[in-house]
């Protein structure tokens, strides 16, 4: 086990993340003779991320990227595990703790098109998030810091009355955006923020969060599917299949060198806008591996080119390789 | 300056404007887009114009008539339309005409207040059963269940049996009225909220509000609400004109208004017996009747159209 | 001597809606060979989807319009084919893939049924010849066990295996032209992939030509031959694959080249291209591109540009590259 890096740095830090949802087993199922099934969508992750630093969770759909992201922030409560917010233990927290817990965690959601309330103004779901928290005292003041977050993501302030159909894509997502900072945050916990966006528009966004970050010293939990996306904005990666995390390592390394084999093969997929870089292949066999009920032992058995005996029995544990990096798999 | 360049004027100086001014102009910006969404739709236009007629005159009613509506003359009795009596008289010698109006202004009020009341009760029964969902819900749900198994004309008999039994006369027998209409209508409104809560609860501006720290009981009233509330319109303004019907069959059955308080439903009972010989007398009550339950299905529709193509739009 | 399957000459769609007209496609113009893959490139509002949509002969007819154009196919303009004789070209000769296959496909209906379905009513098959004739597609398009998985609905099925099947049910009759209609954006990058790969096998061994619709570049550069890219209902630029990555002419394939992270991840800051697409009821005279493009000249708020060949078989419209000719 590596030193963790000094408490006060550390901002979040899960262990042992778990949630397992219960299928057809209410009594209705039941009667009907069905069996009862567990989705394992996050199953025992472990990552930290320390102040100021980008961590970016990429994988496939399924993996349990976005469930984490809610476990993070107990929109849905985990089965078991630990996460531990600025050294203290989020899961225990009272509803009043927890309440402004939801000050420092903030989220950014995928679809532009429904995370924002279509019947109220900008003004509304920008100021409401101040409101909850008795952040402001007078309605000028809070006029006041709409426009400001207005401008501080690239809107115009003659923006500030109108309804979200009245704005194109990346406008929502910056009015999104705009609505997480509202609170100041230290953490900001993106679900896949760019990926409803065109290219040309995902790149203002990404631009955004990044000069966002350097203004605030905002941390970031980037997640996404798109692994050009987490290579441009990430410091450090983390990969998931089927609820499971893969591999871990400061962005650079991890890309240039990947270790896991799932890693690899993801890398090798990517089709690069470039006809002189290799085309994309596929080196793993079969389908996505099911989350629901798995066998023991590696998730990705069955498709593996690098199967071993033990891949079946037993899950290979994510353990540290050096130089920051670690990687779950028996047969390196 | 044009008025779309006022407008945007108005807009930029109501960035800074005080919440008054502000709120003041989108008022009125709302509204004008409102009346502008209505023009799109025939139908509703149709219906509007009918409706607003149909109010104005029940709000003018006593500027608009001249006669007691109530008092017996018998030397007028059945009379023709004419100058003196704009649709004639019926068997007591009443104006029909101010009949009516006054008829028709306790009906809509009655339909109003019974409409309302289902709303008021149904909404915040289906909403919070819909977005607390579990137990609550089930159980909430079987308790609609059953009260939609009840048969309506039963339940009204039954309403209105007891009334006699107990008595009650009056503006209390109105409440009554208003009370059985109201709490018949108000599963149907408790069902589609709930539906329509159950597909809203999933979008992502409601997780959105809970991360932001939004309480339970504000996300379903003040942030689900608003969205889900169209269907909900449509339903009441339909029902609305339903309701009037059912009064008026009611007191045709003699079951409803006690005369000789004027009421469409009666007056088209105490018709039939004059079916031959002033066959008018019954044909007012009951185009009054077409008229105000067609206006409310006229609007009810149009206001469907133009509501739900703006939703699949986006 | 390559023999050219489809030719877009001009093709202008509108639409007539309640709040305005809007030209969807503007003047496309484009040709494919046979064998070869054509990639039209564009983000949202570009046109792209309708394009295809307009060859299919697919776009409504009461908010729709065809002004003028034509669409040749193996020479003869399908614009002016009747309904029975576009009922015949479908399927048989075009087939479409699309990017939903949930909602491409129905849900109530089999696999087997489906594809026999095309099968029988386009070749006519009896009920045996075309199950086997399925199973012989399934397996063609990689579904293991095809035997087995016949007589399975469709959402029994994972995404990439729906999208396998769609592509079966395209190839069934035999087309000799392929649309492919972002076939891969809803799917995951491993199994897009495999699609990508099974795709482009397919069209290698049935001697077909592909149209591949799509707003990936990544996608296209190692997927298609030539490439098409549209904005704004305009084909801005046109060209061989390698020479469009390469040597980009029009500043917005520049900026969009421009705004794609990359994977070996050397910038810190992406350059994107200012501003958003214009509104398509209410666009800007002249060039539609100019309002956010940082070379605009004043001809390009005035003219709207034509393309024109830069080098040979590359095409640009943009003013820029008028100053060399007289």
């Amino acid at each position: 086990m590596t030193m963790a890096p000094p408490a006060d740095d550390m901002l979040l830090r899960v262990k042992g993340l778990t949630k397992h949802f219960t299928l057809h087993g209410d009594i209705y199922s039941k009667l009907a003779g069905e069996k009862t099934q567990v989705l394992k969508a996050v199953d025992g992750i472990d990552f930290h991320i320390q102040r100021g630093e980008t961590l970016g969770l990429v994988g496939e759909s399924g993996c349990g990227k976005s469930t984490t992201a809610r476990l993070v922030t107990r929109l849905i409560e985990p089965t078991a595990g630990e996460v531990t917010l600025k050294g203290e233990d989020l899961l225990g927290f009272s509803r009043s703790r927890m309440k402004e817990a939801r000050k420092e965690v903030q989220l950014v959601f995928q679809d532009p098109y429904s995370s924002l309330n279509p019947r109220k103004t900008i003004m509304h779901i920008l100021s409401r998030p101040m409101e909850i928290h008795g952040l402001v005292r007078s309605w000028a003041e809070k006029r006041e810091r709409v426009l400001e977050l207005l401008r501080r993501v690239g809107l115009g302030i003659e923006h500030i009355d109108r309804y979200p159909h009245e704005f194109s894509g990346g406008q929502r997502q910056r009015i999104a955006i705009a609505r997480a900072l509202s609170v100041d945050p230290e953490l900001v916990i993106g679900d896949e923020p760019v990926s409803a966006l065109d290219v040309s528009i995902q790149a203002q966004i990404l631009n955004l969060f990044r000069e966002l970050q350097k203004e605030f010293g905002l941390t970031y939990l980037f997640i996404a599917h798109d692994l050009s996306v987490i290579r441009h904005i990430s410091d450090r990666v983390a990969v998931m299949y089927v609820g499971k995390i893969v591999e871990t390592g400061p962005a650079a390394a991890l890309f240039d060198k990947p270790l896991h084999p799932y890693t690899k093969a993801l890398l090798a997929a990517v089709p690069e806008a470039d006809p002189a870089k290799p085309a994309p292949r596929l080196t793993l066999q079969g389908e996505v591996s099911t989350p629901i009920d798995p066998p023991p032992g590696c998730r990705l058995c069955g498709r593996c080119p690098r199967e071993s005996a033990v891949c079946a029995e037993i899950a290979p544990p994510l353990v540290d390789v050096g130089d920051g990096r670690q990687v779950a798999c028996h047969n390196l | 300056m044009t008025e779309i360049q006022a407008d945007k004027l108005a807009e930029l100086q109501a960035v800074r404007a005080p919440a008054l001014g502000g709120r003041l102009i989108r008022w009125r910006t709302a509204l004008g887009n409102a009346w502008h969404e209505l023009r799109k739709s025939r139908t509703a236009s149709i219906g509007a114009v009918m409706l607003v007629l149909l109010f104005g005159a029940c709000i003018a009613t006593p500027w608009i008539t001249t006669y007691d509506p109530i008092k017996q003359n018998y030397r007028e009795r059945l009379q023709p339309p004419s100058e003196k009596h704009l649709l004639g008289t019926d068997r007591m010698g009443r104006d029909i005409y101010t009949r009516l109006l006054y008829g028709g202004r306790r009906l809509v009020a009655i339909a109003l207040l019974a409409v309302t009341f289902g709303l008021s009760v149904g909404i915040p029964y289906g909403v919070l059963s819909g977005y607390f969902g579990g137990k609550v819900d089930t159980v909430a749900m079987r308790f609609i269940d059953g009260l939609l198994a009840f048969p309506g004309l039963l339940f009204y008999l039954l309403v209105v049996t007891l009334a006699r039994e107990w008595k009650i006369e009056g503006i209390a027998n109105d409440a009554v009225l208003v009370f059985a209409l109201g709490f018949a209508f108000m599963p149907e409104v408790a069902r589609l909220s709930r539906g329509t809560v159950l597909a809203e609860k999933q979008k992502e501006y409601v997780e959105a509000s809970r991360a932001v720290g939004d309480g339970s009981l504000s996300i379903a009233l003040r942030q689900i609400l608003p969205n889900i509330i169209s269907p909900l319109i449509v339903n009441a303004t339909v029902r609305l004109g339903y309701v009037i019907l059912i009064v008026a069959a009611l007191s045709f059955l003699g079951l409803g208004t006690p005369p000789p308080t004027p009421d469409w439903g009666s007056d088209l009972a105490a018709a039939r017996d004059y079916m031959e010989t002033a066959p008018l007398i019954a044909a007012f009550p009951g185009l009054a009747i077409c008229y105000t339950v067609l206006a409310f299905n006229l609007f009810g529709d149009g206001l469907r159209d133009i509501l739900d193509p703006r939703l699949a739009e986006r | 001597m390559a023999e050219t399957v489809l030719e877009l000459d001009d093709l202008t769609v509108r639409f007539h809606l309640r709040r305005g007209d809007l030209t969807a496609v503007d003047g496309a113009s484009f040709s494919i060979e046979r064998g070869q893959t054509f990639g039209l490139v564009g983000e949202s509002g570009s046109g792209k989807s309708v394009t295809a949509k307009a060859i299919m002969r697919l776009i409504p007819a009461p908010p729709g319009e065809i002004p003028r154009g034509r669409v040749l196919f193996e020479g003869s303009n399908i614009l002016d084919k009747s309904d029975a004789e576009m009922r015949a070209l479908r399927g048989r000769r075009i087939a479409m893939v699309f990017q939903e296959p949930m909602s491409a496909l129905n849900p109530v209906f089999t696999v087997c049924d489906q594809i026999s379905d095309a099968l029988r009513t386009n070749l006519g098959l009896s009920k045996k010849e075309a199950r086997e004739r399925v199973i012989e597609l399934l397996s063609l398009v990689g579904i293991p066990s095809p035997q087995k998985r016949l007589d399975s609905y469709v959402h029994e099925f994972s995404g990439g295996m729906r999208q396998r099947v769609m592509l079966a049910m395209a190839l069934s009759c035999n087309p000799n032209f392929l649309i492919a209609d972002e076939p891969t954006t809803a799917l995951d990058v491993t199994i897009q992939a495999t699609i990508l790969e099974l795709i482009t096998s397919m069209i290698e061994r049935l001697g077909m030509s592909l149209l591949f619709i799509t707003h990936n570049l990544g996608v296209v550069a190692h997927a298609c031959d030539r490439v098409g890219v549209m904005y704004a209902s305009h084909i801005v630029e046109l060209g061989d694959k390698r020479e469009i990555f390469a040597r980009p002419q029009h500043p917005y394939t520049v900026g969009l080249l421009n705004s794609i992270p990359r994977l070996d991840g050397q910038a810190k800051y992406l350059t994107p291209i200012a501003g958003s697409v214009c509104n398509m009821m209410d666009p800007p005279s002249g060039c539609k591109f100019h309002p956010r493009c940082s070379h605009a000249m004043d001809v390009c708020r005035r003219e709207i540009p034509r393309l024109k060949e830069i080098a040979p078989g590359h095409l640009a419209a943009c003013h820029l590259h008028d100053r060399g000719t007289a």
